[in-house]
């Protein structure tokens, strides 16, 4: 491991309190890798600035001494976006952690960008409002890890991600200068010129450090309905999935869990699923009372005439939140199932669900590999959890191949090879298959507009970029 | 120069002949360029070109009862180009937002004369950097954009307008402050002067299942004298207000404060974003830090100027 010169930990400390500055070897290991694992190196420091001041000075004794800074929330990204792939300092926001204001009567929340996101629904709730963007994580993540991987989850379906829900922010950039994008706090929502903060939203970490943001608050919906249909097959699922949505209704959420993770689920969670049923819809609509029976009795009779065995609504609020809290854990159960899974989060046209439903069921048998899946149905947004032993090395190069085909199809379908987990390092493989050359010098020109020197988040996302020395040997191992 | 062009070769030829001589292009006609439109109805996305008009659009997807939820102001239908250049939007951004909330992909021809895409196809797409936002709002300075992928809207099923006079902008501000309160969720928040009196009306429209517009009707006569209504004020607000996409955009809650303060004259407003069309706009001079950020941004995509200043 690279170790950082005293002097500039000195230098840190000076900035940021000796407190909260870690530099030993044995403490920085908490920080090697996010939620992706297969890929691990740990910085060469972290630092825990407590103000936006200590961000921009931590930020300019890296830029002096030409070391990598790696932003980082909770490390709850799933795609390596965090790690440190060549050593570097991790400058981690945990500390910031406040929501500042909430402004009802202009649905705004100002938050500092360690602000967990359930947090943020916290605050505002008993104002009626809600923050709309909520990632499975939702009770770690950050808003500035929100923000810096454009975060999704199971109600972006009908609200958007975080993108749509993100008014402005203030970013340290990655010389230390401190700039504001888009809506500033008390000011008009449109701002002139091109949309900065739009194209900073979802660069994962490399265009500089968001140090607070501002945010749109929707209203709590005044009722939901939340309801269970149980088919016999995944295909008969995905079909109900189409039709739900070219029928004009817009559900909430529209989440799909196979029989592999309706067993793992209930054998944790013991909601009460049927252990037999190959596929469960969860459907959610919400909004006004009024019109939202008539739109519950249609979303159950296309899952009726889609074969559906039953479907249930949930009686109470506890039913209703029981049932999210098993599709929100659901990761969490598959620990049941294996050791280890690997998880990717494609996208097809929401059309084309059903075949590639079967043909991740075909990669599976092929493979000998099993892949359940639990995900976004409604917008089309896949999470195959392909399981394996990660002492058999022969498993995870089956793994890595099996979901390296399921990414391929998913492109081939007109689709993308991430939703809402990020390129990071694992994906980087893929952008020279879904973009062209000239795409990819866009996003490099985009880059060097907010990090000249490439200096903050360096090995991300880019082909040819670095990888982990313990990859490559992995990596190697013959199948 | 104006240009022409009748194919994208010839509109690449042209920026490469620009940037040779040194000369800024300082408009372009896509008229000529092919045109389509690929409306994947069961995906509820759409993927067309840039020169096509929004009415032409709308019309193609209405049978489908599906639109696109944009409703800019102008006498005649813009392009989809124009709408994003310049971030069009119109009052139904209280209930959908503006376009920056649909866009999915872009396909633009840089300064370069190379054609390159964002996003993708798809409702949800994390891979690489969203470029799809940096040419909302860019006036064309930045790149030329020929395509884009957007995510559409079913048709609510019923859509009903309601207006209230108010004989003063502090009675208007009581009534919308009411409203933003009540528990209704109206696509339309919108006031107008368009008499030049003290005379103040109010907009709302309720978009949805047919039940839930007229629960919501019966909330609103709780709240003031709304009566049903149109939005013929929208085509009187273009009759008379020059300029009518210049805007000011302010906080919400200090629109009235704000309005007080502006000259007489006929004046929209979409009070639920803090929008105010007067014909003129103010000139909030850029943060300095981020135009360092943009002067960069110009100098990585039109290094030689060809589009003009942003």
């Amino acid at each position: 491991m690279k170790l950082v010169p005293t002097h500039v930990v000195r230098q840190l400390e000076e900035t940021v309190g000796k407190a909260n500055v870690i530099a030993q070897p044995d403490e920085l290991i908490v920080y090697e890798c996010d939620a992706y694992t297969l890929e691990r190196n740990a910085p060469q420091a972290v630092v825990l600035p407590g103000s936006t001041d200590e961000v921009a000075e931590a930020v300019r004794i890296c830029a002096a001494h030409r070391l990598p800074i790696i932003p980082r929330g909770a490390g709850t990204s799933l795609s390596g976006t965090v790690l440190a792939v060549d050593g570097g300092i991790v400058v981690a926001t945990t500390r910031m952690n406040q929501v500042l204001s909430i402004d009802p009567r202009n649905r705004r929340a100002l938050v500092e960008p360690g602000c967990v996101n359930i947090w943020v629904t916290r605050a505002a709730q008993h104002h009626g409002l809600h923050y709309a963007p909520d990632p499975s994580s939702q009770m770690a993540c950050t808003i500035g890890g929100n923000i810096a991987t454009n975060s999704g989850g199971p109600h972006t379906l009908k609200y958007g991600v975080t993108t749509n829900h993100i008014l402005g922010f203030q970013m340290v950039l990655p010389d230390g200068q401190i700039v504001w994008l888009g809506t500033e706090p008390n000011g008009g929502e449109d701002t002139p010129g091109p949309d900065l903060r739009g194209a900073a939203i979802g660069s994962e970490g490399m265009f500089g450090i968001v140090t607070q943001a501002l945010l749109r608050l929707t209203p709590i919906p005044q009722e939901y309905r939340t309801m269970l249909a149980v088919f016999e097959t995944v295909e008969d699922a995905s079909h109900a999935v189409s039709q739900i949505i070219a029928s004009g209704i817009v559900p909430a959420a529209l989440e799909m869990m196979d029989g592999l993770i309706i067993q793992a689920v209930e054998e944790r969670y013991g909601f009460g699923f049927p252990l037999d049923a190959r596929a469960i819809l969860i459907i959610e609509l919400d909004g006004l009372r009024a019109g939202l029976g008539r739109q519950a009795e249609q979303a159950t009779s296309f899952c009726l005439g889609n074969n559906a065995r039953e479907v249930r609504q949930a009686q109470t609020e506890k039913e209703r939140n029981e049932l999210w809290k098993c599709r929100k854990r659901a990761f969490g159960a598959v620990g049941k199932l294996s050791p280890n899974f690997m998880t990717h989060d494609g996208v097809v046209p929401r059309s084309k669900l059903p075949e590639m439903m079967r043909f991740i069921s075909d990669v599976s048998a092929r493979y000998g590999m099993q892949i359940p899946n639990v995900f976004h149905a409604g917008d089309g947004n896949l999470h195959p959890l392909i399981l394996y032993n990660e002492r058999d090395p022969s498993q995870i190069q089956r793994a890595i191949a099996a979901g390296h085909e399921i990414l391929r199809k998913c492109i081939q379908l007109g689709g993308s090879v991430t939703g809402e987990h990020g390129i990071g390092v694992e994906k980087i493989d893929f952008m020279a298959e879904q973009f062209t050359p000239d795409d990819l010098d866009a996003m490099r020109a985009l880059r060097k507009v907010f990090d000249p020197e490439e200096h903050c988040n360096p090995h991300k996302m880019f082909p040819g970029a670095m990888r982990c020395a313990d990859f490559v040997q992995r990596k190697q191992i013959p199948a | 120069m104006t240009i022409h062009p009748t194919s994208i070769e010839e509109l690449a030829d042209a920026l490469h002949s620009a940037a040779a001589s040194g000369k800024q292009i300082s408009g372009w006609e896509l008229s000529s360029l092919p045109r389509s439109i690929v409306h994947h109805a069961s995906d509820l996305t759409v993927t067309l070109t840039s020169n096509v008009h929004l009415a032409e659009l709308q019309s193609k997807l209405a049978p489908h009862r599906q639109w696109l939820p944009i409703d800019p102001l102008s006498e005649i239908s813009p392009t989809i180009e124009q709408i994003l250049s310049s971030n069009l939007s119109g009052p139904r951004r209280y209930g959908f937002g503006t376009i920056r909330e649909h866009i999915l992909g872009v396909t633009v021809m840089l300064a370069n004369g190379r054609v390159i895409h964002s996003g993708g196809q798809v409702v949800k797409n994390v891979a690489g950097f969203d470029l799809c936002k940096l040419f909302i709002g860019s006036r064309g300075n930045l790149g030329i954009i020929l395509e884009a992928t957007f995510k559409l809207r079913p048709f609510p099923e019923s859509e009903k307008l309601f207006a209230c006079q108010c004989s003063s902008l502090s009675e208007a501000d009581a009534v919308i402050n009411t409203l933003i309160s009540a528990p209704i969720a109206p696509v339309i928040l919108d006031l107008h002067n368009l008499s030049s009196s003290n005379h103040w009306q109010i907009v709302i429209g309720l978009a949805g299942a047919t039940e839930d517009v007229a629960w919501q009707a019966a909330i609103l006569q709780s709240v003031g004298e709304f009566k049903a209504s149109n939005d013929h004020y929208l085509d009187a607000a273009i009759r008379q207000i020059p300029n009518i996409n210049a805007t000011h955009s302010v906080l919400p809650s200090q629109l009235c404060q704000v309005l007080a303060l502006l000259p007489k004259g006929p004046v929209l407003v979409h009070a639920g974003n803090g929008i105010i069309r007067n014909g003129t706009t103010d000139t909030v001079p850029v943060a300095s830090s981020v135009s360092g950020l943009l002067k960069r941004l110009k100098s990585e995509f039109d290094p030689v100027d060809i589009f003009g200043r942003l």
